[in-house]
């Protein structure tokens, strides 16, 4: 994690204060600028950071076109810079090698000559924030003109790392109001946030990624309540490490006045797996929904090609996680469980039948709903045979 | 409901941003200023040694400050303080607090000295104690410092990677020696060397201790996890609950090796794994065979670097007043050596007290002589009665390094800082 090193809280205990002090928007945008720069040197190394610059170049070049052929050439050339830097590996040797193992060696030596050792630093999030930027070009939106204020929308780095992501119709006015005027609510309420995200990191999660990775190689040898009592700390673990993480981001843009859209409300209140998406990773959500699924035709075309349509969004949303098998399972067994949930009322007698009880029995949806969501994180967290394995445990002594 | 509604009111209240940058402000300072109090302040209560409730294996990273304020609680005036590094060995793995070999020690050695244990678990000679011996140079000039190590094994000026946390704080803090070319022309090559791995994080502990220099977070966590609440779990916490108490309300665990059965101090199925240790201690040290005379020749390039390291490892002020214990295997694995493995292992102790010798420091070997089981617990670790007869050796040391050092001529007040 980026926010608990000690160069990040020394760079943001000199940036913050400054930019506070230098209160005039022409000063304040300019020195946010080069903080961004600063900050994502840092961590990314300036090999990391050639891709970004170049496709953030060609993205905002083509953007000002403003015609739709660009914007979709740039789409295509973001989604491919993407899977280039991030599934290079996974294409070529656990899709290609399922089918010529000798085409996949071959394949992977080519690539590994032209690939860096690690894909560039929070390459998934400049792609889906490109991606937004040039469809809601095409759209018919008003690109960036000042260069500026489209290098801080691409690099504001309490969101660079791990989000939300952000929508520049949303974020660049916030952030032309943050360099006009910071408010004392601001402060105050960026503080408390950046407290309880740290809290919720390093005191909750931290402990538990601890505890967790004691106890799961051992997860035959607990007692059964104990099995079950690690698998909530498996939910309970990725909950907080994500929100803290987004709680920390979302409290130091407000100390620089900017308000960032929030990326999670409760997720484990929800009473179905539509609520529990309505309220997980927000703005990763939103932007699956915005620019894949309506996109594939959402659900104007029918039960099945809504069924199909977010099986596939899901699935993209499970393989934006990581390069790896149990990724794009963990997707598609939520992209079914949604298909599920969102149809079940319509199976003749048994669907009103259900859909009944479940209203009148809320609590059996919360229960449903977490247990669904919970083991979908064994998936989310192993290789699906340990998975598995570690589910069966929870049922056998 | 009344309180509820005041708290959401309160949530509304207009604040300045000016009162609440100083309200920030005055609350940073206050916690600042408590941490630099707990650094002066000895919460070790009845210390014997640094147990895993104050080690990082239980990610404790005890500070600098905090471990010469345990010195400093201990010795009285006019003692010549022996400071004891080192590792596992030294700290007294499988011996209780009550029978540890620095309270005999220290018993031996009488009220004309003050023993202190701050040996950690797989240390090197140059990691934490001697950190904390070099930091109190000036305050205490009358000091000795014990370290153990294995024959050949060169450690880093700078400590192990586990352990340089201390060291680096020291430095930030400026309590070390700075201007010892060797020892800087050590840290500089380890550091430009990849193979040491002592690069990645560096950059990291250098701005930490950067910034606890002047704020000293680091002391006050450490004060309030040790005397308040606990707040990182780690394996060796009983149960899932219990990480949260205090540290110090933890008992010293240190099992006795002697109420152990001895299957379990000295494992059958482990057997062939221990004597490749026990032969890893010469075998590399030395040709592969003997010569034609009968003679094992040394290997050169081992005992060159050797040489090399254990010349610019310590600060060359402080090389006579440290002594280096070789430690030897356990003879019950010794005595599974061939004749030629064993004359072989004698030759590579004999000569690493020579190296460390001739570099300017004082050294000696022990435990080839011990009982295999009643004086070691296991391959390298003692019993408390094997600690006996440490002590009494290390205690006929310390008193001779007193004199050759002077400590005994006058009980003088502590030097002027230059």
């Amino acid at each position: 994690m980026i926010f608990n090193t000690y160069w990040f809280v020394a760079f943001a205990a000199i940036v913050v204060p400054v930019y506070w002090l230098l209160q005039k928007p022409f000063l304040r945008i300019p020195f946010l600028g080069v903080a961004c720069v600063i900050f994502h040197f840092q961590f990314a190394g300036p090999a990391g950071m050639m891709p970004v610059i170049a496709l953030g170049l060609v993205t905002y070049l083509l953007a000002l076109t403003r015609n739709p052929a660009a914007c979709i050439f740039g789409i295509i050339l973001s989604v491919a810079a993407l899977c280039f830097y991030k599934y290079t590996h996974f294409i070529v040797v656990d899709l290609l090698g399922v089918f010529n193992p000798a085409w996949a060696t071959a394949a992977q030596t080519s690539a590994n000559k032209l690939l860096p050792g690690a894909p560039p630093l929070a390459m998934s999030f400049f792609a889906f924030e490109f991606v937004h930027y040039l469809f809601e070009i095409k759209r018919g939106g008003t690109p960036l003109k000042n260069p500026l204020h489209f290098l801080i929308f691409s690099l504001f780095f309490p969101s660079l790392v791990a989000g939300p992501i952000k929508r520049y119709g949303q974020f660049i006015p916030a952030m032309l109001e943050g360099a006009t005027k910071i408010r004392a609510d601001d402060l105050s309420e960026g503080f408390r946030r950046i407290a309880i995200g740290f809290f919720k990191k390093v005191v909750i999660a931290d402990n538990l990624t601890l505890a967790i990775d004691h106890y799961v190689p051992q997860f035959g040898t607990l007692d059964l309540g104990v099995r079950w009592f690690v698998f909530s700390l498996i939910a309970l673990r990725i909950l907080m490490d994500f929100s803290g993480y987004s709680d920390i981001a979302i409290g130091l843009a407000r100390l620089l006045g900017v308000k960032l859209p929030e990326n999670f409300n409760w997720p484990y209140a929800a009473l179905s797996i539509q609520e529990f998406w309505q309220r997980w990773h927000i703005s990763l959500s939103s932007w699956i929904r915005d620019y894949v699924y309506i996109p594939l035709g959402g659900n104007r075309h029918g039960v099945v090609r809504k069924i199909i349509n977010g099986l596939l969004a899901f699935g993209l949303c499970g393989l934006w996680h990581g390069p790896a098998w149990h990724f794009v399972i963990w997707g598609v067994y939520h992209g079914l469980g949604l298909a599920v949930c969102s149809n079940y009322s319509a199976i003749p007698k048994l669907g009103p039948w259900l859909s009944a009880l479940l209203n009148r029995r809320p609590t059996i949806c919360w229960i449903s709903t977490q247990l669904f969501v919970w083991f979908g994180w064994l998936i989310f967290f192993y290789p699906l045979p340990e998975a598995l394995r570690l589910a069966r445990l929870l049922f056998n002594q | 409901m009344r309180f509820l509604e005041f708290l959401a009111a309160l949530r509304h209240f207009p604040l300045s941003p000016k009162i609440l940058v100083v309200g920030v402000l005055i609350g940073f300072g206050t916690l600042c200023f408590l941490g630099r109090k707990a650094a002066v302040t000895d919460k070790h209560e009845g210390f014997v040694r640094l147990t895993q409730w104050v080690a990082p294996e239980t990610k404790y990273y005890p500070t600098v400050n905090e471990l010469m304020s345990i010195v400093r609680s201990a010795i009285k005036p006019d003692q010549i303080l022996v400071i004891v590094g080192g590792n596992s060995v030294t700290r007294g793995v499988g011996q209780p607090a009550d029978k540890i070999w620095t309270k005999r020690l220290q018993t031996l050695l009488g009220d004309g000295y003050c023993v202190v244990n701050l040996a950690f678990n797989g240390s090197l000679p140059t990691d934490g104690g001697a950190v904390v011996a070099e930091a109190l140079r000036f305050e205490f000039p009358r000091q000795i410092y014990i370290a153990n190590a294995a024959p050949t094994q060169a450690p880093n000026p700078e400590g192990s990677l586990v352990y340089r946390f201390v060291f680096w704080d020291a430095w930030a803090k400026g309590l070390l020696v700075t201007d010892d070319a060797d020892r800087n022309a050590m840290i500089k090559e380890s550091h430009s060397n990849p193979a040491f791995g002592y690069l990645p994080g560096f950059e990291e502990l250098r701005i930490r201790n950067f910034l606890d220099r002047w704020f000293y977070f680091q002391d006050y966590w450490n004060d309030i996890t040790l005397t308040r609440f606990n707040t990182v779990w780690a394996p060796y916490f009983p149960g899932l609950s219990q990480f949260l108490r205090a540290r110090n309300t933890f008992p010293d665990p240190e099992p006795d090796f002697l109420a152990m059965p001895i299957e379990n101090r000295y494992i059958p199925a482990h057997l062939e794994a221990e004597m490749i240790n026990v032969r890893g201690t010469s075998v590399y040290a030395y040709d592969p065979v003997k010569n034609t005379a009968g003679q094992w020749n040394v290997y050169q390039p081992v005992w060159d670097q050797f040489r090399a390291r254990v010349k610019g490892v310590f600060p060359k002020a402080l090389k006579k007043r440290t002594l280096i214990l070789v430690s030897h295997n356990s003879p019950y694995y010794l005595n599974k050596l061939t004749p030629d493995e064993r004359e072989r292992n004698t030759l590579a102790y004999d000569l690493a007290v020579k190296e460390w010798e001739s570099a300017g420091y004082a050294s000696l070997q022990y435990g080839s002589d011990f009982h295999p089981t009643q004086d070691y617990g296991d391959r390298t670790h003692l019993t408390w009665k094997g600690g006996e007869k440490l002590a009494a050796i290390v205690a006929t040391k310390i008193d001779s390094m007193a004199r050759e050092l002077g400590y005994l001529k006058a009980q003088s007040a502590p030097a002027a800082r230059p």
